[in-house]
Parts: structure tokens; sequence; C-alpha cells
């Protein structure tokens, strides 16, 4: 993927989104910046797809602030929401189930066009389109259900590609996928961030994914942020338990890391409609103690780019206890 | 911990499915052994077979599949040949299983202690079952204990929809292990959940194995998860096994071109900057079976000889590999560099 | 995960529609089609195909059993009953067709509305449909003719009525899980407008059941045509209808029987064949239901 290229092209402040008593996202402040590939990680209940909504205004009224290139979202009339929508995409999560189940290939990749009235010097052909996600073109006149997964997920980004957006959101882009349909769609999505420029929010429960991919990761529990940084120094050095949880829980096929030192996030993740007080994560981290239970912990900056929300970052660190690994 | 006669003994199992004219050989020459104590992995994609596997082996296929060749044989007995009332005492007792999705797999209009209750009951004789009521009532709260559910003693009268998925899946764990069967299937239990909490059912898997001795055949498409929890893993492709061996062999010196394709393509930070690998083609449709070796038209090895005959399962160094550059019988030539492992 | 693919596999329909070689492959299906299509024939060429007019009247042959010079004999005014039955069938059919058929569109149209734009909208709009689905039919039915006169016409508006509610509840309940799907959401994020989200999107993947009802309708809103012009209120003599020839049969019962049984055959054949094309469909259309039927254990 490409350097920040400069620029924040997304600035997230103080966002909230509450579904009645269910606190999806509980204040958030997030910057992604142009260019660059970043992976949003959470487990259920982390608010992370609500906040990927959000920002393409498909959540329903959100509080706070989240600025697209200067403009603020949250208050933009439908005409400016339409030319918002183009230059931000989203390619969903189930492949088959996104797209128009009566409406063959070749008229999904057009129909962007028809719906945006596009002039016709401005389109790509569904041939061009089928080519660029390393389609055949006989793909065009098949219905989706004769798709396989990866036919299917390799359509919905031709068709989030279709209007030229510069931002891409991908909803657990690998999901529903066998392991080698998975990495060609990582393959041809890296592939087409290079070539055209994109910026991409990838979202995902899947550390490995994020750690091939992301220049950043923001880590999300419970509705707020528990850690953000460049990807290696938060994939080697965590600075939040939870984040070193996830490390811990992530099975990469490699027999010699049975020895490891492991870090087990306790129970289960509790209710969005009833988080813990203070810091949301105290109920099941090792380190928990008084202030954890009473105070919610804000976002400090811990290493140069790493933001870590924990009250106990300095200690661990100094203890070396969140370094996993042989 | 393992060893000695295999507990579980499949051989040359063939399963065969029809749809109206059409039929197809979901399952072919599938060999595979259990040993008392040991975690046997199955991993493949979908469309390999797997749970093919694991329905036939407690001979719950679907109405339109049929075992059309080989044994299964629990503890040196011929399964095929058991009646169906010989096979429903040894479904719980000997053998367990369960299934990924928790929520559907446990009964929402009984509360769990019944379930767990009538699971023992059922495998008790008519005379045994009088006054041990408050008996299995106890052991019930005892496993659901083990398996890690707090406050047993309360939630024991609980209903499933009371619980979250991942204590379901607990409950379902506890369900499978209450009449300590010898072998315990598990078929992608964990893929729904969290992956905290699949961390922590991995972690419970592999605790009970330790403190019963109970054997587990381990299915999943997700190669990390087989590494970290099981002894030694089966590899399988379009309906047939293509490699085996102990985790730690294969995983880091995988033999099988499928293998090595498919440890290369999964992500991970170390693979930054790279492409992952990808395997042209797709899985053969098994209606339409190619004659030779089916991995041939996606295989980059692939010579002229591997689509005349199939490949035999021979045995290397301990393991066994359905491929013909370790068949010296097979007539492939081999190349110097052909051998080594894609990292 | 996808179930391993066979070969040689035809492309399949759509899901939620059926082929023809679906329907008429079930003894059921096909049973219910050549019913149908042989209404159908009738309807188009009936007059052609009765050997006397419905209204000739030929007082001298009155009330006679069927014989070589009329098939299904004679009714009081020596009418051929024949050709009462087969010019009856256009009176049956096209009171139905055209009814259901009005039925839908409306039930479709109020339905669609209620449950995409939600709110107080659905809410008027099903305090309106409850309403009118707590009379009673047959005093709606009767009310209403009243009011309007009894006519053709009239039927089919009283049918229209009868029946709408059901139909905007079905499309109604339907809509509302159609428009979570994730393509509905898709679509929305390409800047697709609400008209064309229902128009394009919506509408043609809930059509299909509403056809089953259809088919399962037709046979009730004859019945209902029937029994309001057995009363008397419905379509008026000379029309031939089915319900008039009934209730004359029943006035002259002691003297031949043969009115009511052609009448009655006429009415059970056609009800049986909608219904079985009707069932036919809905097994297709939506296999979960037939293969519950079909269960067996196994071992």
């Amino acid at each position: 993927m490409n350097e920040a290229s400069g620029g924040v092209l997304v600035r997230l402040r103080d966002v909230r989104k509450h579904f009645g008593p269910v606190r999806a996202v509980d204040g958030v402040d997030l910057d992604i910046r142009r260019g660059e590939t970043l992976g949003l990680v959470g487990e259920s209940g982390s608010g992370k797809t609500t906040l990927a909504r959000a920002i393409l205004r498909m959540a329903g009224h959100t509080e706070g602030e989240i600025l697209y290139d200067g403009e603020d979202v949250t208050r933009l009339g439908s005409g400016d929401l339409r030319r918002l929508r183009r230059r931000v995409q989203m390619v969903f999560q189930d492949p088959h189930s996104s797209l128009s189940p009566r409406l063959r290939v070749s008229y999904l990749l057009t129909e962007p066009y028809v719906i945006n009235k596009v002039a016709p010097d401005e389109r790509y052909s569904v041939a061009e389109l089928l080519d660029m996600v390393e389609l055949s073109a006989e793909q065009a006149t098949k219905y989706p259900h004769e798709l396989s997964g990866g036919q299917a997920r390799r359509v919905g980004i031709a068709r989030a590609l279709a209007l030229r957006p510069e931002f891409l959101v991908a909803d657990e882009p690998t999901s529903g996928l066998d392991v080698s349909a998975a990495a060609a769609v990582l393959n041809l999505m890296k592939e087409l961030g290079e070539q055209l420029g994109l910026t991409y929010l990838i979202i995902t429960h899947n550390l490995s994914v994020v750690g091939y991919v992301a220049d950043r990761i923001a880590v999300m529990y419970l509705g707020t942020l528990a850690e953000v940084g460049p990807a290696e120094r938060v994939l080697d050095a965590p600075g939040h338990p939870y984040t070193a949880a996830l490390l811990s829980a992530l099975a990469e096929p490699d027999p010699r890391r049975r020895a490891e030192r492991r870090l087990l996030a306790a129970g289960e993740i509790p209710s969005p409609k009833d988080p813990p007080p203070g810091c949301r994560f105290h109920t099941r981290c090792p380190y928990a103690d008084e202030r954890s239970r009473r105070e919610p912990p804000r976002l400090e900056e811990v290493a140069p780019g790493q933001l870590v929300a924990c009250h106990h970052w300095r200690r661990l660190r100094d203890e070396g206890a969140l370094r996993l690994g042989r | 911990m393992s060893g000695g006669e295999p507990l579980l003994e499949v051989d040359g199992l063939e399963v065969t499915y029809q749809k109206g004219d059409l039929s197809h050989v979901a399952l072919q020459d599938m060999s595979l052994q259990v040993r008392a104590g040991e975690i046997l992995g199955i991993v493949g994609e979908s469309g390999c077979g797997k749970s093919t596997l694991s329905a036939a082996v407690m001979r719950l296929l679907a109405a339109n599949g049929a075992i059309t060749a080989g044994s299964i044989r629990l503890k040196g007995q011929e399964l095929r040949s058991l009646q169906p009332a010989q096979l429903r005492q040894i479904r719980g007792r000997e053998i367990a299983m369960i299934f990924q999705d928790p929520l559907t797999s446990l009964n929402p209009t009984f509360r769990i202690g019944t379930q767990l209750v009538d699971a023992q009951k059922a495998h008790m004789s008519r005379r045994s079952r009088r006054g041990l009521d408050r008996e299995l009532r106890r052991r019930a709260i005892d496993m659901l204990t083990q398996v890690g559910i707090p406050d047993a003693q309360e939630r024991v009268d609980h209903f499933p929809h009371e619980f979250s998925g991942g204590m379901r899946q607990r409950i379902m764990i506890a369900l499978a292990l209450l009449l300590e069967p010898a072998l315990l299937i598990a078929d992608e239990p964990t893929s729904a959940l969290d992956v905290t909490l699949q961390a922590q059912i991995l972690e419970l898997l592999s605790r009970l194995r330790t403190e019963r001795g109970t054997a587990i055949m381990f299915i999943s498409h997700d190669l990390g998860v087989v590494s970290q929890l099981c002894d030694r893993v089966v590899v399988m492709y379009a309906g047939q096994p293509v490699e085996e061996g102990d985790v730690a062999s294969v995983f880091e010196r995988p033999l099988h071109p499928y293998t090595q394709a498919l440890l290369g393509a999964i992500p991970s930070r170390k693979r930054r900057g790279a492409a992952l690998v990808t395997i042209p083609g797709r899985v053969p449709s098994l209606a339409d079976l190619p004659q030779g070796c089916r991995f041939a038209d996606r295989c980059q090895f692939v010579q002229d000889v591997n689509r005349g005959a199939a490949p035999r399962y021979v045995g290397v160094d301990g393991r066994r590999v359905r491929c013909n550059i370790y068949d010296p019988e097979s007539g492939y030539r081999p190349a110097a560099a052909v051998q080594e492992s894609i990292s | 995960m996808a179930a391993p693919a066979l070969a040689v596999r035809p492309r399949r329909p759509l899901p939620g529609l059926a082929s023809l070689q679906q329907v008429t492959s079930r003894p059921a299906g096909l049973f219910g089609l050549a019913v149908v299509l042989g209404l159908l024939v009738i309807v188009v060429l009936g007059p052609l195909l009765a050997p006397y007019g419905y209204s000739e009247q030929n007082i001298g042959e009155r009330l006679q059993g069927p014989s070589a010079a009329h098939l299904f004999g004679t009714d009081q005014l020596g009418r051929d009953l024949l050709s009462r039955i087969l010019v009856g069938t256009r009176v049956a059919l096209g009171v139905a067709v055209p009814a259901v058929l009005g039925a839908l569109a409306c039930g479709l149209v109020i339905g669609v509305i209620a449950g995409y734009v939600g709110r107080w909208v659905d809410n008027v709009l099903i305090v309106v449909m409850d309403t009118l689905q707590a009379f009673p039919a047959v005093v709606l039915a009767l009310a209403l003719l009243a009011v309007l006169g009894a006519s053709l016409q009239n039927v089919i508006i009283v049918i229209i009525v009868s029946f709408a509610p059901g139909y905007a509840r079905v499309a109604r309940a339907l809509v509302l899980v159609a428009k979570e799907n994730a393509y509905v959401e898709a679509e929305r994020a390409l800047g697709a407008k609400d008209l064309r989200i229902v128009l394009v999107h919506i509408l043609p993947n809930i059509i299909a059941p509403m056809l089953v009802l259809v088919a399962m309708d037709i046979p009730a809103a004859i019945a209902v045509e029937a029994g309001l012009s057995f009363l008397g209120v419905g379509v008026q003599p000379p029309t031939p209808s089915w319900g008039i020839i009934l209730s004359d049969g029943f006035e002259r019962a002691r003297e031949t029987p043969w009115p009511i049984v052609f009448a009655s055959l006429a009415l059970m054949v056609t009800t049986l064949g909608f219904t079985m094309l009707g069932e036919t469909l809905r097994d297709v259309i939506d296999p979960r239901i037939a293969r519950v039927r079909r269960w067996r254990r196994t071992v």
C-alpha cells in the first residue's frame, strides 16, 4: 500500500453512536491519512462496523465530528451526500447477499453509472471493470448465485471502484472465503491500492490480515479505542493488554509458537448495552486494579505515533509484560 | 498419553452422494488413525470432504449419502456392520460430537440441566435410572464447572438462550464429555466464535485431553488453529487425504504442493511486501474428477505422468503423501529444486 | 462454504422462480397446469365450443337429463346446460382473475408503502387493513353490493376490497424482510434512491410468493362469485354464472339433479386445478417447506 502521502483524509472526533441502550461507538478519536491502509480491528460488540458505516453516513444520526477532507459528513445535505458517496465506497462483508440476486453481473457493474448519471466517457466499461478485478469476461452474463464466494467478492470490489472513489472501506474482506481465495483477494486489494492510489479502511477481526496489509492498526473494544499505532509497533510491542490478548489468540500455522507465553483474556465479552464502568476491559484484564474499575483511561502517546488507552501502560512496558513470544 | 492400538481406525473409506441421476464420490480412499489421548487435525478447504468424514464416522450421513467402501473400526469393532440400536449405544458414549453452531445444537426449550441429565439417562437402562436423578444432576453441575461455566450450581437451571455463544459452546463440550467418551469429534467448534473466546475453547480442549485422556478429532479449515492444538494432522483435498504426519513436520516442511501452497497463502506480518501464494484454477468438481492426480491442473510441479494414473499414498519419513514426486515408482522425474518448501 | 459443484450443472433458474420443467415433473403440477390451460382454452373459445346459445330457451325440452342432443341435460327453461356451463367458465374466470389481480395490485402498493416507509404511515395503513379484514367477508360483500347494486363489475370490486388487505399484509411482511438485505444497503451506498430500490431491487424479489397466492386465491374468488350469484346478488340472469346454475338447480332438485351435479363438478375441477398448481409453485419456489414434508429419520 502507499506511503501515507501526507494529509488527513478522515478525522473523527468524539464520535458516538448509540442504538437505544446499545452503546455501539462511545467516544472515538481517530485520523485516517491519505494513501494509507488503516486496519480497524475488534471482536463482536467492538463497534468497528458501526464506526466505518458512520463515515459513510450509513449509520443513522451520529454524535461527534466526522470530517471527510475537511467537510463535516454528519451535516451534509442530500446533494452533497451524493457527491461524498462518489468519493467513498464500501465493499460489504457477505459477498453474495450484497449483490441484488435478480441482476446479472453486467448490469450490476453498469448500475452505479446509471444511478449517478455518469457521462459515457467517464465510465469504465464492464470489460474493463472485470479485468481490473481479474475476472474473465464470461462472468458478465452470470447471476450472483452462480458465482463463487471469491468471484462475488470481486464483483463487489469492482462495483465499489466503478465510481472511481479515493477511499474504500472493506468490511471483513476475507470472511467466508477459503484460504486461497482470501489470499487472492488480498493480493488484488494491495495491487489496486497501489495502482489507483486508494486509501483503505479495512475492518476485520483477523490480526493476520492486518498484519499483512495495514500501515496502521486501530484496536477497538466495546465502542472505544484501546490502541492505535503503526502496524509493526502494535504487533511487536503492543501497549494494551487487549491487543496482547488478541495477538496471543492469533493462531498462526507455526507450531513453534505453541511454547509461547500467552495472555488470555478471561471471561466473555460484556454486552455493549451495559459496558463495564471505568476501563471497559477491566473485567477480563489480569492487570486491572481499583483505578481501572473507576476511571476510564484516555489515549496517551506511549511511543511515536502509538497511542494506548490504559492506566498501566508505563508499568507494563517497563516490565515487558506484554512482550509475548519465544 | 498416546500410544498402543489405535482407538479409531478408518481404512479405505468411500462415501457417495446421490442426487437424482447424478452421484458423486465425496470421500475416497480415506484412511486415518486416532490413538487414545491424541488430537488429530483434519484440515482442508470447502468441499474437501472433511465434514462428510465426521458424519460418516458417526454414521450420520444425510439421507442421500452412503458409505460405499472401506471400514471404520472403533476399538477394533467394525461400525459399518452395526444395527441402529447398537450405533445409538456407541454415539454419545464412545464417540461424541460437537458442532460449529452452538445456537442450534442445544434445544432451546429445555433447561441445560435437563439436557445434561437426559443425555446420561439415554445411555442407561430403565432400571438403573431410577433414583439416580440427584447423582446425575451432580455430575452435570460438576462437568459444567470443569468446562468453565461460572456459578454452575445456579446456572444449570437456565435455558440456552440465557448464555452467550462462548458459554453455549462450553455447554456443548460438557454435554459431549459427560459420558466420558473415548473419542470426541469436533467439527469446526470455534469458527463461529470471537478470537479471544476461540483461544479459551482451544485451551479447554487441550486441558481436557491432558486430564482425561480423551482423543480428539479436530476438523477445521483454519490451519493456524490446527497447528496450535493438534498433535498430528491430515490435509484433505477434493475428497482424499493428500498429506499426513505430525504437526511440526507438516507445517515446517510440507511435502505436498497443495499443502505448500496453502501455507503460503496465509497472510501474516512476516509476509508484508510480498504477494501471497495463490493457487490457480479451482477445486475440481466432484462429479467430474480427473483421471490422475486431482491437483494436477493447479500444481506448479506437474508432469505428464501425473495425469495418467492416480498417485499412491506413500510413506515418507514417518509421514504419508499422495504425490508422485515422492513415489520412486511413479515415473516422476524429480528436478533438483522441486522438493524445496515454499516459505 | 459452498457445496461441491456437480460438473454437468444446468444453469439454475433464479432462486424464487420456477421452471416449467420443475412444475410439470410433479403430478400435482402437471394436473393443475393442464386444468388451468384447459380452462383458458374454454374461456377463449367458449361460445364457439358451445353447441347452443346460453340463453336459448326451449321449454319443450326442459329439465332433461344428459342425452345425445344435450350432453349435460337442460335446465328449467330448456337451456342447454353444457353451453351454460362453458360460458359460465368465462364468467367465473372473468370475474376471478381480474379481481384477484386487482387485489394483488392494490395490496402490493399498500403493503410496499407500509413496509418500506414504516413509522406512522405503516401504522395507519395497518389499522385500515385490519378494519377491513375484521368484517366477515360475506357481510362486507353484501353491504357493498347493497350500496353499489348487483352486477358483474361490482362483484369484482367487492372481491378486490375483500382480498386486498391479505395481499397488503403479505407484501408488507416480505418488504420488511427484503429491505434488511445487504444488497439494499449496498445500493444505497451507491447512491440509489428509494423509488429505484423498491422498483428494481425489492419488487422483483418479492413477486414470486405473491404469484403463488394468486394461484391459490383464484378458486376462492370463483367461490365468492358463485356464492354471491347463488344468493342472487351477484351476476344477474340471463348471464350464466355457475352459482346461478346451482341455485336454479337447487330449486328443481327433485325433478333433476343434473344441474347441481355439473355445476359442482365444474367448481370442483377448477378449484382443484388452481390449488394444485399453486401448491406446486409454492413447493418449487420454497423448497424448504417441501423438504420438511419429506424428512425421514436417518439411522
